[in-house]
């Protein structure tokens, strides 16, 4: 029979407990730096420990005087760690500690400590069947009942810990402690007895056993990972030690003998030592995936979700892979994914359960604050806790009561709640282990990672869409404007694209210098006439309404080169978003345009008139102008060049020069006399130049040109033509010729027979018939010369109005008959006859001149019918017409049609053969005309070549009143030719 | 009914003291930031429940703001006048919800001023009123001794008075033992509610008292009159009376003194109303044995600030009702100007040291907006460094109308005359002040029934030094009368009030009306005084 003090079964359970107790103490004590718990309790447990231990040493005494010296190192030890037990359980279910315990703790340990050193705690030891029993004195047992005193508040603190615990986990943990805690307690009351085993230790070890189920289990004092850890590297320790063990002894065996053992062994050693690294992380690496599955785990949900969420771009899929990854790795009854949503509220995405599919927060809720601040999962029963969750609001929490949410995890990122994962009730209403916590806490951080992604993208994405719409709008619209015709129509579009792509309430352009109205505004979208300050209401569209907004969202003023000159408003719509800066953008944009469209519209007036009063200027010009381009091609012809050139209305005149001038009327030697000129000028290079051409057809003219280059901008040879019409010019000046020349010969012939008779005279004795007729002829040639003095000045006079007109009553019957009667002396060979009605009525007519017509209309009827004939002064009255005409007739040569038209102009003599000896100045129809016109009177003619003249002229009767004054004011018209 | 179905007390099992703490007491640990993010969230809330009700539409005309600004630029400020015609006489078809009850005040005119309180309203106030018991028996941070079931006396006034009311209701609540118990409580008459307390105080003990602080001091001080013995009657034979007289006499002589209230029940707390209380602290202290712990409240929101637990300045609590205060310079003008809408300014925007007139916006469906109470609050600091606390201090000054303006330069109201009287060492029965004019300069005249008899001078001259030290503006005052006295005292006999109480009883006035006011009492009340003084004189 073995010995009691050598049983295995006596001595080995206060080994394990000692070993357990200091092990667990040391991971407990490992910790002691972080909390008070930590520290009360690892230094109940080393006090166990080193209570096991020396109870250890006390069984294994090999006699009682040892044996009685080790109880009394050990009793005061398992006193003395009763305080610890109960200031742990106080500190750990956050309890309040009795007035006064620390104290009394320390008084009752300075009196085990007294009593024990003073050996009045044990008497002594004796020997049992199960081994060695101590005998108390009388000390002892207050001491012990202190410390059962103690243990059994720290039971109490236990209990009601485990009665208010709301945790599972943590009630579970409370419950091993307290079923454990009972187990040295019981034993410790079965040492009391000496004829009672000692339980006490193996109460010590039950305890040790279930501290440590409730630390790895239930995570008591969170030492589960340390022990767990600690587990493992010493199974790795093992797993590598093995193998190595096993070819160290076997080397060593198979060696033995042999004399380069030594060096054997070294090499052995070398390669052992080669092979540890990997061997050792190999058996790590099978240790973690046995010992830390739910790490396994979450990294394994972390990559599936990363794995699913592949594609930055899609939102939703990233929220249901978050459906369908959590509740897979904690077993929950729902789940939910709540997101900001466009109001302020965080709203439910993707959910699983009916209850929770349609929650809802505020994004100012206390809730979601709560969250954004602590950054960690709230539990539900949190919210009848803390102060900022009891303040929300009975609308929000029976939301959050209907959905049965349990957790709240939120997602953070950049300091910003941006979403909150919520989760049912665990299933049997288990609570949320802080693994999963964990586990959810890891996932959230991704998941607000990958949902931003998927948010930044679509936003972007959305934004850019936006953006490209914006651009393609604006540009469609900017084309419209620029082809549109009416720039009221064209303003109008773009108010009304700009309303569109800012979707505003309404747009406004208002103009101040448009067409020159004071103000002008053009709106699109309907207004009221509250918005309008009172004025008109209606849909602005395109009417002009006045709808100043006086409270718009944004305004972009206009400007034009002298200013601003108008705004742009726009206003959006009532309780929508307000406009962002990108809406200010577009709308400046538009505002932009506008003014480039004002200002096309202002340089499009501008031009047009500036067109419309060069075409004016053109049109009006007398002169012909043609410019010519580069290559002599034509690139303007005004109408008055078209005219001058004889060109019908239809030719297409941007031709080249040599085909306009082919087109032209124009003799060959002018045409090719101009062509000759325009390729001098324009070698000339920059000189005027000037030449004259002559242009047929129905109208022949003479031109006179001026050309002249034109500079450009951008160094074209350019060629102005200036076209004028000198025919008459130069008819004048033929005319004017012809008079110097008639004139002198005609001044020239008197005079020299009055130089030659008058000469005759003076240097011969002449008979004095002779003398008589030469007398006479001088005479005669003398009053030929005045006659001709006398026509100039009248021409003269009449051309500057200087002729004084002195109307009176005239009866024409003896004027008529008494200058006919004067100017028989003219000629022999011609019959003079006047034939006036004897009723004739009188005129109002200045009588000199009336004679001097008549006078002049005999004599030249007498010059032009050389052969002689009847010559008749026939007076008739147009009573309807209130005037007398007075007709004289010839038999003469005639007058052709052409010579017709000019008779009555200055300086024109019939130039034919018949007319050579004819004498004239060519002034005195000119003389008749004025005079008669002078006298309101008109003159006209008719004649046939060959067939005599007639002409006529007539004289308004004295009971027509005149326009002229009694004074004889003379009428405008009158002198000019 | 079992502890489980006091909504309040279930947490009691559940949570530890640290927890408790936290639940109830742990909104003095909000930041400012937090308080103004709680205030704005349930102001925002507020307008979405009562946007559409008839009554919200009348004050709000029809609009519906979105945010705080456009709240307080919208909305006037508002008094009872403008609710009255929807909610006077219990009516509730304006409200957004049936009440959970009514209480009333009577306003001066002697019109009940109607306050309907919603079920979500009065579950916060009966948190804050776990809140007030916890912190009135707490010395220090977490110091929990509340427990359910503790016995509480009160003497106030019984429903539908708002004190009455919360009390009442609060039962549902909190399983605390009430002394009297309910029924009882809703005598009207106070003496014999008090007594009927005390008497069961006796019995049972008291773990908080509930109470006016001047009442408290009275029934202190007949403890220390030795001219007042115990009456004997059966009731002392009782075991726990005897044994409580027992244990009570041995304190007494072991502090060699009387018997004190606190020897016989050492209350937990001690909770008192009344703008006395500052000044009756170390009395009521000395008397009970517990400093008392303030609570600011009104018929229109029964708990609107409280201490914290080391009993200085008051704290408004955040999520009752929305709090502006309407600085004095700007309430000066509304009084100048009928049509002046006085500015407000928000807690955060508080200066330490001056007075600000409330105004609130009630939470939780209930019906008031931009309330304008008439009560004046003093800032005392923007934290109390001392106990951690990072919300404004406050302390309630006085009612608006209680305020007597003398010349324009001083204010006299209840609080200062309180004081000036006790610096000045005058023991009286009760009082009442008004201001009237001598030769068109306004003085004070305060109406005194002493219980000690001392000269009308010596009284004018002793107040009007303690005016004078108390309040600098006072001394231009005396300037400002030149020669005469701004202060006048008329003595009334012994017994006047008392008198005038009965008097009020047997007609049946109501309760409010049972004493003349202390401020400005009305010229009825003036005359009633004079007349029974004057019958007084003649007994």
């Amino acid at each position: 029979m073995i010995s009691p003090l050598q049983n295995p079964a006596y001595l080995l359970p206060p080994l394990l407990a000692a070993l357990l107790s200091v092990l667990l103490g040391a991971l407990v004590g490992w910790r002691a730096r972080w909390s008070t718990q930590h520290r009360y309790f690892a230094l109940f447990l080393l006090g166990n420990g080193l209570w096991s231990l020396l109870t250890y040493f006390m069984r294994t005494s090999p006699d009682t005087q040892q044996a009685v010296l080790w109880e009394r190192a050990l009793v005061p030890v398992a006193l003395i760690i009763s305080p610890a037990f109960y200031f742990f359980t106080v500190s750990y279910t956050r309890g309040e500690v009795f007035r006064g315990a620390r104290p009394v703790a320390l008084a009752f340990i300075v009196a085990v400590a007294a009593l024990a050193s003073a050996g009045l705690l044990i008497d002594r030891m004796e020997v049992k069947s199960y081994g060695y029993t101590p005998i108390f004195h009388l000390p002892f047992y207050p001491m012990v009942l202190m410390a059962y005193l103690w243990i059994g508040l720290g039971l109490a603190s236990l209990y009601r810990g485990y009665r208010a615990a709301k945790v599972y986990e943590e009630r579970n943990r409370l419950l091993y402690i307290l079923v454990a805690s009972f187990f040295p307690l019981a034993g410790t009351i079965a040492d009391l007895f000496p004829s009672a085993y000692p339980a006490s230790i193996l109460g010590n070890l039950t305890f040790g056993a279930l501290t440590m189920v409730a630390m790895r289990r239930y995570h008591l004092l969170d030492v589960s990972l340390a022990l767990r850890k600690g587990s493992a590297y010493l199974l790795v320790s093992t797993l590598v030690a093995l193998p190595y063990v096993a070819i160290i002894i076997i080397v060593t065996e198979v060696s033995r003998g042999i004399s380069a053992q030594p060096v054997v062994l070294f090499v052995l050693m070398v390669v052992l030592a080669l092979g540890l690294q990997p061997l050792w992380g190999l058996g790590q690496q099978v240790v973690d995936q046995v010992f830390f599955r739910r790490r396994w785990d979450l990294v394994r949900t972390l990559e599936e979700l990363t794995r699913r969420s592949r594609s930055v771009a899609d939102l939703e899929r990233s929220a249901y892979n978050l459906l369908d990854v959590i509740p897979s790795v904690v077993p929950t009854e729902g789940f939910a994914l709540l997101l900001p949503s466009d109001g302020e509220e965080f709203v439910s995405v993707v959910a699983s359960g009916a209850s929770l599919a349609g929650l809802h927060l505020s994004q100012n809720s206390p809730l979601a604050r709560w969250l954004a601040k602590h950054r960690r999962p709230l539990e539900h029963y949190y919210l009848d806790m803390d102060p900022l969750l009891l303040a929300m609001a009975d609308r929000e929490k029976q939301l959050l009561v209907a959905s049965r949410a349990h957790l709240f995890v939120p997602m953070v990122l950049r300091e910003q709640l941006t979403g909150i994962l919520v989760l049912g009730p665990k299933r049997a209403e288990a609570p949320y282990s802080v693994d999963e916590m964990r586990l959810l806490t890891m996932t959230s951080a991704q998941a607000a990672v990958l949902l931003d992604d998927a948010r930044l993208y679509r936003t972007i994405s959305s934004q850019f869409d936006r953006e490209r719409r914006r651009l393609e709008a604006f540009e469609a619209a900017a084309r419209r404007l620029a082809l549109a015709e009416d720039p009221k129509q064209a303003l109008q579009g773009l108010v009304d694209t700009a309303r569109s792509l800012l979707d505003a309430r309404y747009v406004v352009l208002s103009l101040r210098q448009y067409e020159g109205a004071q103000e002008e505004w053009i709106a699109s979208g309907r207004v009221t006439a509250q918005q309008n300050g009172g004025g008109p209401s209606g849909d602005g569209h395109g009417d002009g309404d006045r709808v100043p907004p006086p409270d718009a969202s944004l305004n972009v003023p206009i400007k034009g080169r002298g200013g601003s000159v108008g705004a742009l408003y726009a206003v959006e719509h009532s309780g929508a978003v307000a406009f962002s800066e990108d809406d200010q953008r577009v709308l400046v944009l538009f505002a932009v345009l506008a003014e480039v469209l004002f200002e096309n519209i202002r340089l499009y007036s501008a031009v047009e008139h500036e067109r419309g009063m060069l075409a004016a200027i053109q049109a009006s010009m007398a002169e012909g102008l043609v410019v010519l381009g580069p290559s002599e091609r034509v690139i303007y012809l005004n109408p008055a060049a078209r005219d001058l050139l004889g060109l019908a209305g239809g030719e297409d005149v941007r031709v080249d020069l040599r085909e306009l001038l082919l087109t032209a009327p124009l003799e060959d030697n002018s045409r090719a006399a101009l062509e000759g000129f325009v390729r001098a000028v324009k070698d000339a290079a920059g000189t005027v130049g000037t030449a004259e051409v002559q242009v047929s057809g129905p109208q022949p003219r003479e031109l006179a040109l001026t050309a002249f280059p034109i500079p450009t901008a951008t160094r074209e040879r350019m060629l102005g033509l200036l076209l004028r019409d000198v025919t008459h010019e130069r008819e004048m000046e033929r005319r004017r010729d012809m008079f110097v020349s008639v004139a002198s010969h005609e001044l020239r012939t008197p005079l020299a027979s009055l130089v030659g008779f008058s000469e005759l005279l003076l240097t011969r004795r002449l008979p004095g018939t002779s003398q008589k007729d030469f007398l006479t002829r001088i005479h005669r040639e003398s009053l030929r010369l005045a006659g001709l003095v006398d026509d100039l000045l009248n021409v003269s006079r009449i051309q500057s109005g200087k002729i004084a007109v002195q109307l009176e009553t005239v009866d024409l019957r003896p004027l008529v008959e008494e200058t006919v009667e004067k100017q028989r002396y003219l000629s022999t060979r011609h019959r003079l006859v006047a034939q006036v009605p004897p009723d004739i009525p009188k005129v109002r007519a200045d009588q000199d001149k009336l004679v001097q017509v008549v006078a002049n209309l005999l004599s030249n009827a007498i010059k032009y019918s050389p052969q002689g004939g009847e010559v008749k002064v026939v007076v008739s009255h147009e009573p309807e017409l209130k005037r007398v005409v007075v007709g004289v007739s010839d038999q003469g040569i005639g007058i052709s049609e052409e010579d017709q038209a000019e008779l009555f102009s200055k300086f024109h003599r019939i130039l034919r053969p018949e007319t050579v000896g004819i004498r004239g100045s060519g002034l005195g129809l000119y003389i008749v005309k004025g005079l008669v016109e002078l006298m309101e009177g008109t003159v006209w003619m008719r004649s046939r070549v060959g067939e005599g003249s007639t002409f006529y002229f007539s004289i308004p009767t004295a009971e027509c009143p005149s326009d002229k004054g009694e004074s004889g004011a003379l009428r405008p018209e009158v002198g000019r030719p | 009914m079992v502890e489980t179905d006091f909504p309040e007390a279930r947490f009691f099992r559940t949570l530890n003291h640290a927890e408790l703490w936290q639940r109830y007491c742990g909104f003095l640990d909000l930041s400012r930031e937090e308080f103004m993010a709680i205030q704005q969230y349930l102001l925002l809330e507020q307008i979405k429940l009562v946007a559409e009700t008839p009554l919200a539409k009348a004050i709000m005309g029809g609009s519906k703001p979105s945010s705080v600004e456009e709240f307080r630029r919208n909305v006037p400020i508002t008094s009872y006048e403008d609710y009255a015609p929807h909610i006077s006489d219990g009516r509730e078809d304006a409200l957004v919800e049936k009440p959970h009850f009514w209480c009333h005040t009577a306003g001066r005119g002697g019109n009940f001023k109607w306050i309907p309180y919603t079920r979500a309203a009065f579950d916060r106030v009966a948190r804050y009123g776990v809140a007030v018991a916890m912190l009135a028996a707490a010395d220090r941070r977490e110091d929990v001794r509340l427990t359910p079931s503790d016995r509480l006396l009160v003497n106030l006034a019984p429903r539908p008075y708002g004190s009455g009311s919360l009390l009442y209701h609060f039962a549902e609540y909190f399983p605390y033992t009430p002394i009297p118990p309910l029924d009882a409580a809703e005598d009207p008459d106070f003496r014999r509610r008090t007594e009927l307390a005390f008497r069961l105080a006796l019995h049972q003990g008291i773990d908080y008292i509930f109470s006016l602080s001047n009442v408290l001091v009275k029934i202190g001080a007949s403890f220390s009159d030795q001219r007042k013995r115990l009456k004997f009657t059966p009731d002392l034979l009782a075991p726990s009376v005897f044994s409580r007289l027992g244990l009570a006499w041995l304190r007494s002589k072991v502090a060699r003194r009387r018997v004190l209230p606190r020897d016989l029940w050492g209350p937990k707390g001690l909770i008192t109303f009344g703008v006395d209380t500052p000044i009756y602290e170390s009395e009521l202290a000395r008397l009970w044995g517990r400093v008392p712990y303030q609570v600011y409240g009104t018929t229109e929101m029964l708990i609107s600030a409280v201490q914290g637990w080391n009993k200085k300045g008051m704290v408004f609590v955040p999520d009752l009702a929305f709090w502006e205060f309407i600085p004095e310079e700007e309430w000066r003008k509304a009084q100048g100007n009928g049509n002046h809408q006085p500015a407000t300014v928000l807690m955060d925007e508080l200066e330490p040291g001056k007075q600000y007139e409330l105004v609130f916006t009630h939470f939780h469906g209930m019906p008031l907006l931009r309330y304008r109470i008439g009560d004046v609050i003093r800032v005392l600091a923007l934290e109390d460094t001392n106990s951690g606390v990072k919300l404004p201090q406050v302390m309630f000054q006085a009612r608006a109308s209680e305020i007597i303006d003398l010349a324009g330069l001083t204010q006299v109201d209840e609080r200062t005359l309180l004081q000036a009287l006790a610096n000045a060492e005058v023991k009286y029965e009760d009082w009442c002040a008004r201001k009237e004019y001598r030769q068109g300069v306004g003085y004070l005249r305060l109406f005194l029934e002493l219980t000690e008899p001392r000269p009308a001078e010596e009284l004018e001259r002793l107040l009007e030094q303690q005016l004078r030290t108390m309040d600098v503006d006072y001394r231009d005052l005396e300037g400002w009368l030149e020669q005469q006295r701004a202060v006048a005292v008329t003595l009334l006999p012994r017994g006047t009030f008392r008198r005038f109480y009965d008097e009020m009883v047997s007609q049946g006035a109501t309760l409010v009306h049972l004493k003349p006011s202390r401020i400005n009492p009305t010229q009825a009340e003036v005359e009633r005084l004079l007349r029974l003084a004057k019958t007084a004189d003649r007994r």
